[in-house]
């Protein structure tokens, strides 16, 4: 009975010494990264959104983000309002799975779009809406790395190389810097014929919503470096949005208070 | 005095668009563009005004079929106010005054459109009411959209040919809507009653005769068929006419393409003896706009569709109607510009747009048109630089070929080129 007993101990010794030393599963990671940048719970944040050529600004948005996790699909529908500049002003956009919506009140019009198409010059559509990576793409972990973070800071990371596992995934593949705390740092966007499309910057990591989450993505084009978009997320909120507002039938009745 | 401003204006574009370009700073490397970042000042987006306005200053000169060049200059000065307020409730003004010199047809310098003034009320997420004249569009089509009922008289004046402009510029319908939606369908009721019996075309009248000459009555439904498959069925009825049913579906066809389909069948008289007021019998007519709208990854995006209308003329009868008497022939195309139908049955469309390609902040669109029947064409061509945050810079070009009195060679301006001006506050 000792001995079975001693066995046992072993064993479970074994077990646990072998899972202390098993290396972090990369999906998990991929998903608790997922957690800080986006809420679980319904919740609404403005997005500030800078183009830059050569160094001087040559565009700006304002933007509402109505974001809502979908039970079924596991990801995120979202409801953007343009709020500037003066032309686009109450302007939405829906993104729902695959499916995107652009409605003009001046027109009424709602119209169907492709993910191609994008609405916000050399930011994808994929960019500023919500999405949970972990359910679009498979992630394996590479290795530790020290990087350069947003903060001009040397960080010590873990690499993460994703592959899109979805079709409305809207990178082929990424590679994605993660932090000690799953957080991200900094990733590369490819295209499917393994062009460089993009570089983004994830930085000023501030308590919003009860986690520590970033503000600011710098992106960087892929063919032109010198065409740089700076993305600041603020006001962010919890808000219970109505599911009647992620229908396109219900645009025109959209009133944001 | 206008060809001067005219010459002016586009010597303003061209000045704007270098003085856009400035000197080049390298940015070669990620942290030169973290710097960048560091540098900047980024204001938080303010909650916008419940009021919108703009301005247009657009001078033009237009060919005549004459050959005479005709010079004109058009202000409009558009207001939107749209606030919620109490419990779910939400009041909407929209109007456009256009000021146009030396005139419109008529004698007319100014022409103001009501084009909205309504009140909304929310009693659940899920269920709306509007009352007030209200600016109803429907359909998924680009060039034609023959379930899009409410469209008939509803343009006092056209600032564009373009289709998607035209919606925006038009006289909303008084009338009572109400919509409920659920998890996998909604259901639309309009009814719009009958307040004028014909348009009135004085300067600053709300024209109710123009879009409420009759009662009409609409139901629309969707319901989700599949995922991203949720199709429009309507039916529609206006006094003295028969039902007509409608059918609007989109389609994600591939990361880069949507296809769209837009039916309506009922039976009614032809265009021609509508528009020319004559008895005709009823008969079974379909209209429909089946297209694809393709994006390149260079966001070069190309609609190329086909248009149909089986209550305009056929060919044969198309040809009798050019060949024949000129005021039968005047009244049956003011009668298409008003209704917004096909003047023949079948039309290829094809609109192409950019954003951002060739120079970032400028927006350009084509669009073609060619009438099957009589091989005529029409070409219009925008494009409109965002100078800043408040300033449009356009520029739009259109002509016409075509024999006399063809579809599109018959217009009354032949070519036209226009400088518009925009000045959002």
């Amino acid at each position: 009975m000792k001995r079975v007993l001693t066995q046992l101990a072993m064993l479970l010794l074994s077990i646990c010494s072998a899972a202390a030393a098993a290396p972090p599963d990369a999906q998990q990671m991929l998903a608790a990264c997922d957690a800080i940048r986006n809420p679980a719970r319904p919740f609404r944040l403005k997005t500030a959104l800078l183009d830059y050529r050569d160094s001087k600004q040559v565009g700006s948005n304002g933007l509402e983000v109505f974001s809502k996790l979908e039970a079924d699909s596991g990801q995120y529908a979202n409801l953007i309002r343009f709020v500037s500049p003066a032309r686009d002003l109450n302007k939405l956009m829906l993104k729902a799975g695959r499916d995107l919506w652009l409605y003009d009140p001046n027109n009424k019009a709602s119209i169907r779009t492709s993910p191609q198409q994008r609405l916000l010059g050399q930011v994808s559509n994929g960019d500023v809406v919500t999405t949970n990576l972990s359910r679009e793409y498979h992630a394996v972990l590479v290795g530790d790395e020290n990087i350069q973070d947003g903060e001009h800071q040397t960080c010590q990371c873990h690499k993460l190389n994703l592959t899109a596992s979805v079709p409305e995934a809207t990178y082929s593949r990424i590679e994605l810097w993660l932090n000690a705390a799953n957080a991200p740092i900094k990733a590369y966007f490819y295209a499917e014929s393994g062009r460089l499309l993009k570089t983004a910057f994830y930085r000023h990591y501030q308590e919003e919503l009860g986690v520590s989450r970033p503000t600011e993505i710098v992106i960087i084009d892929g063919l032109m470096p010198t065409w740089i978009t700076v993305m600041r997320f603020s006001d962010y909120a919890w808000y219970d949005v109505p599911d009647s507002w992620l229908r396109p039938e219900y645009f025109s009745s959209v009133k944001v208070e | 005095m206008v060809r001067q401003i005219f010459s002016h204006s586009l010597l303003c574009c061209a000045c704007l668009l270098t003085s856009t370009r400035g000197f080049a700073v390298a940015v070669d490397t990620e942290d030169d563009a973290l710097k960048l970042a560091d540098s900047q000042v980024i204001d938080t987006p303010t909650s916008p005004s419940p009021f919108q306005s703009n301005v247009e200053l657009a001078p033009q000169v237009a060919r005549t079929l004459a050959g005479r060049y005709d010079e004109a200059m058009r202000v409009s000065p558009t207001v939107r106010y749209d606030r919620a307020f109490g419990d779910g409730w939400r009041a909407v003004f929209d109007d456009r005054f256009d000021y146009v010199s030396p005139g419109l047809p008529g004698g007319r310098v100014a022409l103001n459109s009501l084009r909205e003034l309504y009140l909304s009320d929310r009693p659940s997420q899920f269920t709306v009411f509007d009352l007030g004249r209200v600016n109803v569009t429907n359909g998924s089509g680009v060039g034609f959209n023959p379930t899009d009922y409410f469209r008939y008289n509803s343009v006092r004046y056209v600032v564009s040919p373009d289709p998607t402009t035209q919606r925006v510029d038009r006289l909303g319908t008084v009338l009572f809507r109400g919509q409920t939606l659920w998890q996998s369908g909604s259901l639309t009721a309009i009814a719009a009653p009958r307040l004028r019996s014909a348009p009135d075309n004085a300067s600053l009248s709300p024209d109710l005769g123009a879009t409420n000459s009759r009662s009409q009555f609409l139901l629309a439904g969707t319901a989700r068929v599949a995922d991203g498959f949720t199709p429009q069925l309507s039916l529609y009825r206006g006094a003295g006419e028969s039902p007509r049913f409608g059918l609007n579906s989109t389609v994600l066809v591939n990361d880069a393409t949507v296809g769209f389909f837009e039916w309506s069948g009922g039976r009614s008289r032809s265009n021609l003896d509508t528009a020319l007021s004559l008895p005709g019998s009823a008969a079974f007519q379909q209209r429909f706009a089946v297209g694809l709208t393709y994006t390149t990854p260079s966001q070069v995006s190309v609609t190329v569709e086909f248009d149909h209308d089986g209550a305009a003329p056929s060919a044969s009868a198309w040809r009798s109607l050019m060949n024949g008497n000129p005021n039968t022939y005047t009244k049956y195309r003011r009668w298409v510009v008003s209704s917004q139908e096909l003047t023949t049955r079948n039309e290829p469309f094809v609109r192409l747009s950019t954003t951002d390609v060739f120079v970032k902040n400028l927006d350009t669109a084509v669009i073609a048109r060619y009438d099957l029947v009589d091989h005529s064409v029409f070409l219009w061509a925008n494009a409109t630089y965002h100078v800043n945050n408040h300033v449009d810079l356009g520029l739009q070009l259109q002509t016409s070929h075509g024999t006399a009195r063809s579809d599109f060679g018959g217009a009354s301006e032949k070519d036209l080129a226009e400088v518009l001006f925009t000045y959002f506050l």
